[in-house]
């Protein structure tokens, strides 16, 4: 079996060396591009018959964990693994038709393959640090992208976007120091096994080191009040920096902060907390998007309420305390719906307006592109009998058998705030008619044509799909904690832990 | 009184944290926005250089052990300075491109106010 870690290597390789390659090869860069997502997709799909069973480790410079940077391609992280890279692929696709989506193409040839490699990675670390390098590498990385097409108000929205981000990664390396200071380790998982192996852990600490952690996360993630700062960057940016943002970014960031969550939140004040905040984005960001008017703004609001509502599944999963239930899975699969959404959405939006973000062109126009976006919209608004209504039928069947009606009418009300919106931008690609001769090019048939048949394919699969993903997370956590090397270094380190509780 | 360089620390990092952070929220200069965040930064680096710090330890440098023929335990923890060395780079880099944006905003607006937002139909 190739290494998976490959596929983190080679993007980041060809990266850094793109400024070189882009001048040798000009266009044929998109290409090589291509070639390597190709190479990747191939490498997790044939690791992923494996990893079903249990996560592949890769120890980093062959150091034992936890004393080493470990990566674990654990089932899910393969599955968002692989998602991601095929989102890559589809997307360098779209873009190889040399239309100019940005002010300098080698700018984004050559970060592109570095958020690619850098949300691998954040998929499938288990090192805190790690976490924040690459979570780092991504954000800078963003900022460049978010620029890349300068319009009115892109330099000042930027300037937020780093405002807010950089906030969130003071808080998160705080969070970092402060937990390492008690555990004496940067592995998440020896991090869970000191918290349940010690009664007497000092839960007070560990927690105010959480509660940075995680509000660091909440500006990493765009929930409230994080997402003020990033708003404004879906509108003035490409619209293809938008399916990036949404269908990549969101997606590696929202799976880390899962993991993050789920093996650390030992207080129930923190989860209800989480739950507080992710419940204000879901319902804020809702009836923002019903106000506002420019397509990408309504989708990126779109993204943060999608965004909030996961968390919040999230958060009452473990506040019932019990993480393989089926709330968990199900919040899973939500996300990979919303990805495969948002993605669809961003690339053939991009087709059809103008710098205000106001629909110019129709269905007249691009009839292929229009189909995969009302696809789109029918699968993450939850239309039967597209795959987002069952999940989310099963999942408010889930919150009523545990008592949770309070939330399953918030659920309905944002759902509803959902259709109204995505039905009034339906409506107007059907109603505009642009005199404008313009047909659908064939880098948009490819890409357009897939997703749609897989959508199709997903929806007549819905309960096979549900199946599939229901997994026992906590079984795969044990495996991976197993890996953790014991012999005497628990013992050393219970005695650090003591002799640093005592000083303090 | 071993505790107390630790704690004069911490107050040290959190003052520069706290007011580097108010600055950047609250100045409606970018530059001054940039100071503030390179402030807050260089406040969380001195919480994390106090996390791995000891009294009475050496830095734990190979050579020094190898002249006092010592055990690692009279250094102090050399993760968090490791941590710090990266965070310092990263920070570099932000900043960076906090001062490209400023400068591009600049040109085109001839202010630095964050507020000057131009008209838009949304």
């Amino acid at each position: 079996m190739i290494n998976p870690i490959l596929t983190i290597i080679i993007p980041l390789l060809f990266g850094f060396l793109m400024p070189i390659l882009y001048k040798i090869l000009k266009n044929k860069a998109y290409l090589l591009l291509m070639l390597i997502y190709m190479f990747n997709i191939i490498v997790l799909l044939f690791l992923l018959p494996y990893v079903y069973d249990k996560p592949f480790m890769v120890e980093i410079a062959k150091v034992k964990p936890p004393f080493g940077i470990v990566l674990f391609f654990s089932f899910y992280s393969t599955i968002f693994s692989l998602l991601v890279n095929i989102f890559a692929f589809f997307l360098i696709f779209v873009k190889m038709n040399k239309e100019n989506d940005f002010d300098n193409e080698k700018v984004f040839l050559t970060i592109f393959p570095i958020i690619m490699a850098a949300s691998v990675s954040l998929i499938n670390t288990m090192d805190i640090f790690n976490v924040f390098v690459f979570l780092e590498i991504v954000t800078i990385s963003s900022y460049l992208l978010a620029g890349l097409k300068k319009q009115n108000n892109t330099d000042i929205s930027v300037i937020k976007f780093i405002t807010g981000t950089s906030i969130g990664s003071l808080l998160f390396l705080i969070g970092i120091s402060a937990i390492y200071k008690l555990t004496g380790t940067l592995n998440i998982l020896d991090m869970h096994q000191i918290i349940m192996n010690n009664p007497s852990f000092n839960t007070f600490y560990f927690s105010i080191g959480l509660m940075f952690l995680i509000a660091g996360m909440l500006f990493e993630l765009y929930l409230f009040p994080g997402n003020i700062f990033v708003i404004d960057i879906y509108a003035y940016s490409s619209a293809i920096s938008g399916a990036i943002f949404s269908g990549i970014i969101l997606t590696a960031v929202t799976y880390i902060f899962v993991q993050i969550f789920t093996l650390l939140s030992i207080s129930h004040i923190f989860n209800n907390m989480i739950l507080i905040f992710a419940v204000i984005t879901m319902l804020s960001a809702e009836f923002a998007a019903l106000t506002s008017k420019n397509l990408k703004r309504t989708l990126g609001f779109s993204s943060f309420g999608q965004s909030g509502l996961i968390i919040s599944l999230f958060a009452i999963s473990n506040l019932l305390g019990n993480k393989q239930n089926d709330i968990f899975n199900l919040a899973i699969l939500l996300i990979i719906l919303h990805a495969f959404a948002k993605f669809t959405l961003f690339i053939t939006l991009n087709k059809f307006i103008n710098k205000n973000g106001r629909i110019i062109k129709g269905f007249q126009n691009f009839p292929l592109s229009v189909i995969g976006f009302i696809l789109s919209i029918f699968l993450i608004a939850g239309i039967p009998p597209f795959p987002g209504f069952f999940v989310k039928f099963n999942i408010i069947i889930e919150l009523l058998r545990v008592n949770y009606l309070w939330f399953v009418i918030l659920i309905l009300i944002s759902a509803v705030l959902e259709i109204l919106y995505f039905f009034r931008m339906a409506r107007e690609l059907f109603l505009v008619n642009e005199d404008e001769n313009t047909n659908e090019c064939i880098s948009m048939i490819f890409p357009v044509s897939v997703i749609i048949l897989l959508l199709i394919l997903i929806t007549f699969n819905t309960n096979k799909s549900i199946t599939y993903m229901s997994r026992d997370y906590k079984k795969d956590v044990d495996f991976m904690k197993s890996k953790l090397i014991k012999s005497n270094y628990s013992a050393n380190k219970n005695t650090l832990i003591d002799s640093r509780s005592i000083k303090e | 009184m071993e505790n107390i360089t630790g704690i004069i620390l911490y107050i040290n990092g959190a003052m520069l944290l706290a007011g580097g952070i108010m600055v950047a929220l609250f100045s409606k200069n970018i530059i001054k926005m940039i100071i503030g965040f390179t402030v807050a930064e260089t406040g969380v680096n001195v919480i994390l250089i106090t996390t791995g710090f000891i009294n009475n330890k050496v830095a734990p440098i190979l050579s020094k052990f190898q002249q006092m023929n010592a055990p690692a335990s009279v250094a102090v923890d050399p993760v968090p300075q490791a941590l710090v060395l990266t965070a310092i780079v990263i920070g570099i880099a932000v900043s960076a491109l906090f001062l490209f944006y400023s400068l591009r905003f600049y040109t085109d607006h001839k202010t630095l106010d964050r507020d000057h937002m131009e008209e838009s139909d949304d």
